[in-house]
């Protein structure tokens, strides 16, 4: 039996990489990671303006995928172009990308640039 | 007696600036790099290893004489037998860079220096990319194209060549360069289309690189290509399917060539509307702080179109370098700070630069480079989100802002015509500050084309 011993040891890892037993292990604990990261990270939240609420200081963008509501501080950059612009300058309609952070299932917005293009193209 | 004294003045004052034509890499064994980069300096094929697997790529060189010819055709060969070798077992991601105006190919170069600095940024991408899309990383091999671009070595006197050498570039460009792309890109079809499962992820990509005048040796080589590429005349996917460049992407930083050059195909791309499968075929990049194209360029420019005839527009854009030209500039790349997650940049001669890493207490409590590989995969889907939704118009890249001005371009035209900040680029040399190689890393990552079956197909 020890002469089986130590072959096994050397074939069997290589039997369960080579089957995929621990190829599949090892990216599900990389993803898992990665979701937590970015969890943690600042969000990327681009469209287009829905509603601005001035008393509120608040602005809905409307995404590909959902609506999010942004809570602007007054740390809050707001910048288009090379220019930096004030609360009031946002309104419904325009395209803005904005880096944000989740606060007790709130999205504080950290920074918001304003697009500077006149129309957008027709999109096929 | 006055002649004499100017001669001896000349001799004394240019004759030892003046470099050489010189061929630097001529020993073709490839050669592995350890510890000292100088066992290997006159070697054309260079490999480079890390125990901590941070730096794994290889190098060639391909070096061309002033006429633009290979200085010896046994290099190029070399390099072409040793990929060959490759890729019949590996996929590659190939990384071709061209030097700019007073640079060359010797070992001591700062371009030379930056573009290993590239290389190994990719691989460190790739491997964290490769990790969380569950496919192998393909081999880094980068590929320098060395030239005489420095053909004067004295303070001051450099500037007097810069349209002697803009000749050269054309002329180098024209010549031998496209030979050694074309072969290349042999290289990779073969590769793709015989040697490998053509549903697998991930495919052997080429990506070509230019900085300044080594941006006019590419274009000169490969503008016909590109038009050719985009019409497509013997198929119908110049209309039906998505456009193709040469190689996967063609990336030219602070490139030294008029606008009217790039008009034709500016013109052509803006008639058609692209589906969301398209890819970046070619991205230009120049600071808004370069004078060499901003100010000098125009004013070389000048005198030397003086007699030329024009109609419309056309005087001001062959005057202007194509990223100084605003009618033809599609994209804006603005300065934005880093996530606190990402590693600061620790570099002096950077804007934003030599600050201490702000992410200190996260590296104390957890595997640095595993980490490091995370951030950069959660990086990387964040630039490949903003470009799938380009009818938005904005790419968050780490440490930048990429701005589509969609009234110049429509959504996804693979030509992107980027102005840079001066934060980002500060001058037309230094181009390699952490932010720039974070964007074109990147960016050739984004461009690797991808399987058929996961991406949303037609608009």
């Amino acid at each position: 039996m020890k002469r089986f011993g130590l072959p096994m040891l050397l074939i069997l890892p290589a039997y369960l990489i080579g089957t995929g037993v621990v190829r599949e292990a090892i990216p599900l604990a990389s993803a898992q990671s990665i979701k937590r990261i970015a969890e943690e990270r600042s969000q990327r939240i681009t469209g287009v303006i829905t509603q601005v609420d001035a008393p509120g200081k608040t602005v809905t963008v409307k995404t590909k995928k959902e609506e999010v509501t942004l809570i602007l501080s007054d740390t809050t950059k707001i910048v288009s172009g090379k220019e930096e612009k004030k609360f009031s300058d946002l309104k419904s309609g325009d395209i803005v990308t904005a880096l944000a952070k989740e606060e007790n299932g709130k999205m504080i917005a950290e920074s918001i640039r304003i697009s500077t293009s006149k129309a957008p193209s027709d999109t096929r | 007696m006055k002649k004499r004294f100017l001669g001896i003045l000349f001799s004394v004052i240019f004759l030892p600036a003046c470099m050489g034509n010189s061929f630097y890499h001529p020993t073709f064994k490839p050669c592995t790099v350890e510890n000292n980069a100088n066992s290997c300096k006159t070697n054309s094929i260079q490999a480079y290893t890390s125990p901590d697997g941070s730096e794994n790529y290889t190098l060639g060189f391909v070096e061309f004489d002033d006429q633009g010819q290979l200085f010896d055709r046994n290099q190029l060969d070399s390099l072409t037998e040793a990929l060959y070798s490759d890729v019949n077992s590996k996929d590659l991601l190939l990384i071709v860079f061209v030097h700019g105006w007073r640079h060359n190919s010797e070992e001591s170069d700062e371009n030379l220096a930056e573009f290993k600095k590239i290389l190994k940024g990719t691989s460190s991408l790739e491997t964290a990319v490769s990790k969380s899309d569950n496919r192998n990383a393909r081999k880094v091999v980068g590929v320098y194209l060395g030239w005489r671009g420095l053909s004067v070595n004295a303070p001051g006197l450099t500037f007097f060549t810069f349209w002697d050498r803009k000749n050269t570039a054309h002329k180098v460009g024209h010549s031998g360069v496209i030979e050694v792309l074309s072969k290349l890109e042999m290289i990779k079809n073969v590769r793709n289309q015989k040697l490998r499962d053509p549903g697998s992820p991930a495919p052997t990509q080429l990506v070509v690189i230019g900085h300044s005048f080594g941006g006019a040796v590419l274009y000169s080589a490969l503008s016909q290509v590109l038009m050719d590429r985009f019409i497509h005349p013997d198929q119908n996917v110049g209309v039906d399917g998505d456009v193709a460049g040469f190689g996967d992407l063609v990336v030219l930083v602070n490139p030294a060539f008029e606008a009217l050059q790039f008009s034709t195909l500016r013109q052509m791309s803006n008639k058609r509307t692209y589906f969301n499968t398209q890819l970046p075929v070619l991205a230009v990049m120049t600071s808004e702080a370069d004078t060499a194209t901003g100010f000098w360029f125009p004013f070389g420019r000048f005198f030397s179109t003086l007699p030329e005839k024009y109609y419309g527009d056309e005087k001001s854009a062959d005057r202007t370098a194509l990223g100084h030209y605003d009618p033809f500039i599609t994209h804006h790349l603005y300065y934005a700070d880093y996530d606190s997650q990402d590693e600061d940049p620790e570099e002096p001669n950077c804007p934003g630069g030599g600050k201490k890493p702000a992410n200190k207490k996260a590296e104390q409590s957890e595997n640095r480079q595993e980490r490091k590989l995370q951030v950069e995969s959660s990086n990387f889907r964040d630039v490949k989100e903003g470009w799938d939704s380009d009818q938005l118009g904005f790419i968050g890249f780490p440490g930048s802002e990429l701005e589509h001005h969609l009234d110049k371009s429509g959504p996804h035209n693979p030509y992107l015509n980027i102005l840079v900040d001066k934060q980002i680029i500060p001058n037309h040399d230094n181009i390699y500050c952490k932010r720039v190689r974070d964007f074109i890393q990147h960016l050739i990552i984004l461009s690797s084309p991808r399987p058929k079956n996961t991406t949303s197909n037609g608009p």
